[in-house]
């Protein structure tokens, strides 16, 4: 300011008295540019008392608000206040411009009988300004409840103070509904407490605002993922007024994340199935073709067995057909079916397959139990089901103990999803410590029995995937064993 | 040059035991043979066997892919069992999965590893390789 007022002084060629006369009589002012931009602007005392007097709030600080911008006279000046006072300069003020050291000096003369002019610019002035502040609030209103994201302002306590239309939508709740709820009551319970310790953090001022994500619970009790970021608005003194919340609702993109995962997760399982396929196939083919070469090889080695090599020839070629036909078999398992999937009543299923190995369960004497409650149904393939009910009931009838009473129990329980199958005998019983890892897999058998070969589990259980089921086994030697198998409910 | 006295067949396949006795024969490979179905049967005879002090094979050659007991469960048993005087083992299996292959060196006592099929030719390296 000094060398501002030095410049005055040159101005009023360096005589005090006639400075301070102006001040306090004439109507007069200064704008101080510098490279085009406004540095200072002076007002003289009489001319910022009327101006006290027009504008209600009138500080002359807040001149320097403004950016103002120079230009030559007659030329339009954007910025309301300068036009103001270009206007005045040019219609009944006395303009000079003064240039000194890098600096433009506006000096502005007017008679105080022309202020009936400044009323009506400075009149003009604030109509504008009031005209901003509403459209910005209007702006700020559309906004804040249009926005796509959820904003809210929050009472101390967590009260849903104000919500926009995004935060209602995502919640399920109407604002009325919500205005009577804390944040607290609709937050997923594990959420909660890093939320409140957050929210802590910040009403002691310790951060500025925070972000995280949390889940709420919708009106309809589902669960709604959402990014939280929270700010505090604070009262002039400093104390906390209310929370601003915005929140992001990722569920869509959860779900979308979930089912990849899930896809990803069956890719994977398949993958891993194929691959394990593919080395049975190597396995059984090779344990077959070398049969066949060393068989070729003696037969022309050996001079007096040739019959006999004859003979395992054609039984390899046999051993050969007959797991090929197990191969192809398992190929048209894992091959698209969804579409063959249909609702089946489980009770005269199970029925239709007891009936079918009623002889052999009466050769063993074993009693088989259809125990499953009349009208649970479950959802598959009619052939599969059938296929692996056969598979475990007659299992359970060749590893039946000859020591007892034998029978094989079918039973049902449904779950939220699957329903659970138990088919439990009190045979032979498997060691899971010894065999688990193996009981499904093809070829594996664990008792020495006439019929085993190894492939009913093994293609029961190749079924059981293939309708997204699941199985699990207990068992103990000399006691029994129980298949649980879980199929999906629709 | 030692001969092999008593050669050990254990292997589920019929077609291939007969086939590997025939090339024994024909090779002269040893004095006499025991065959077991599976891990199960050669365990428990062979440690009835080592129990009653009787002759112990020089040779086993062991399949892995086989019921009841296959042929990595045979080995963790038979190790408890293994008498002082080393026995030979041969896994001979029709797997080439290097899983398999690789799991061999966990086990100090198997010499090698046949890939199946076995030829007249192999069954005179591995009767070298025993004797030297």
């Amino acid at each position: 300011m000094a060398s501002l007022q030095n410049n005055l002084y040159n101005v009023v060629q360096q005589q005090p008295e006639i400075w301070n006369f102006l001040q306090e009589h004439a109507t007069f002012g200064y704008l101080l540019f510098q490279k085009n931009e406004l540095q200072d602007a002076f007002l003289s005392n009489t001319l910022k008392v009327h101006l006290a007097k027009v504008i209600d709030d009138f500080d002359d600080s807040l001149l320097g608000l403004y950016s103002y911008t120079y230009l030559e006279e007659n030329q339009t000046i954007e910025t309301e206040f300068s036009y103001s006072i270009k206007a005045l300069c040019s219609k009944t003020g006395k303009f000079q411009k003064i240039e000194s050291n890098n600096s433009t000096i506006i000096l502005v003369v007017f008679p105080l009988r022309d202020i009936t002019i400044i009323d009506s610019i400075v009149g003009k002035y604030r109509f504008s300004l009031e005209e901003k502040l509403r459209i910005s609030e209007s702006a700020f209103k559309n906004n804040f409840e249009n926005a796509a994201i959820g904003m809210a302002i929050i009472t101390l306590d967590g009260k849903w103070h104000k919500v926009n239309n995004r935060i209602s939508s995502m919640l399920g709740y109407t604002k009325e509904e919500l205005s009577k709820l804390t944040f607290q009551e609709i937050t997923f319970p594990e959420d909660l407490e890093k939320d409140l310790g957050l929210l802590k953090k910040l009403t002691n001022g310790n951060i500025p605002y925070y972000q995280m994500e949390k889940r709420y619970f919708h009106k309809s009790g589902k669960i709604v993922y959402g990014i939280l970021a929270v700010s505090m608005v604070h009262d002039e003194k400093g104390n906390p007024l209310y929370f601003i919340s915005q929140v992001i609702d990722i569920t869509a993109s959860r779900a979308a994340e979930e089912k990849i995962k899930k896809l990803l997760h069956t890719s994977r399982e398949q993958n891993e199935r194929l691959h394990n396929f593919a080395h049975i196939v190597t396995h059984n083919l090779r344990s077959h073709s070398s049969n066949f070469s060393m068989l070729l090889e003696l037969y022309q080695t050996e001079n007096e067995d040739k019959e006999e090599i004859l003979k395992l020839l054609i039984m390899a070629s046999d051993n050969l057909k007959e797991t090929i036909h197990h191969l192809t078999e398992i190929v048209n398992l894992n091959s698209s079916i969804e579409e063959k999937m249909e609702t089946i009543d489980l009770y005269p299923e199970v029925e239709k397959v007891i009936e079918s190995v009623h002889s052999l369960a009466e050769k063993d004497d074993v009693n088989l139990i259809n125990d499953i409650p009349k009208g649970v149904k479950i959802f598959g393939v009619p052939a599969y089901l059938n296929s692996i009910f056969l598979n475990f009931i007659t299992n359970g009838i060749k590893y039946s103990s000859p020591e007892r009473e034998s029978f094989v129990k079918i039973s049902a329980e449904k779950l939220q999803d699957y329903t659970e199958i138990s088919i439990a005998d009190n045979g032979l019983g498997i060691n899971l410590d010894k065999h688990g890892d193996k009981l499904f897999g093809m070829y594996k058998t664990f008792h020495d029995h006439e019929d085993s070969r190894g492939i009913g589990l093994f293609i029961a259980k190749n079924q059981i995937d293939a309708l997204n089921g699941k199985v699990k086994v207990e068992s103990t030697e000399n006691k029994g064993t129980t298949f649980k198998i879980y199929l999906k409910n629709e | 040059m030692n001969k092999i006295d008593l050669a050990c067949i254990i292997d589920d396949d019929p077609i291939f035991v007969f086939g590997l006795k025939k090339i024994m024969e024909v090779s002269n490979f040893c004095e006499s043979i025991l065959i077991f179905k599976n891990g199960e049967d050669a365990l428990s005879n062979l440690s009835a066997i080592i129990n009653k002090d009787e002759k112990i094979p020089d040779v086993i050659l062991l399949d892995l892919n086989m019921p009841i007991m296959d042929g990595w469960q045979f080995l963790d048993e038979f190790v408890k069992i293994e008498p002082s005087q080393r026995i030979t083992i041969y896994i001979v299996s029709s797997s080439i999965d290097p899983q398999d292959i690789n799991k061999v060196q966990k086990y100090k006592n198997i010499r090698n590893y046949i890939i199946k099929p076995v030829t007249l030719e192999r069954l005179t390296e591995i009767l070298k390789e025993y004797s030297n």
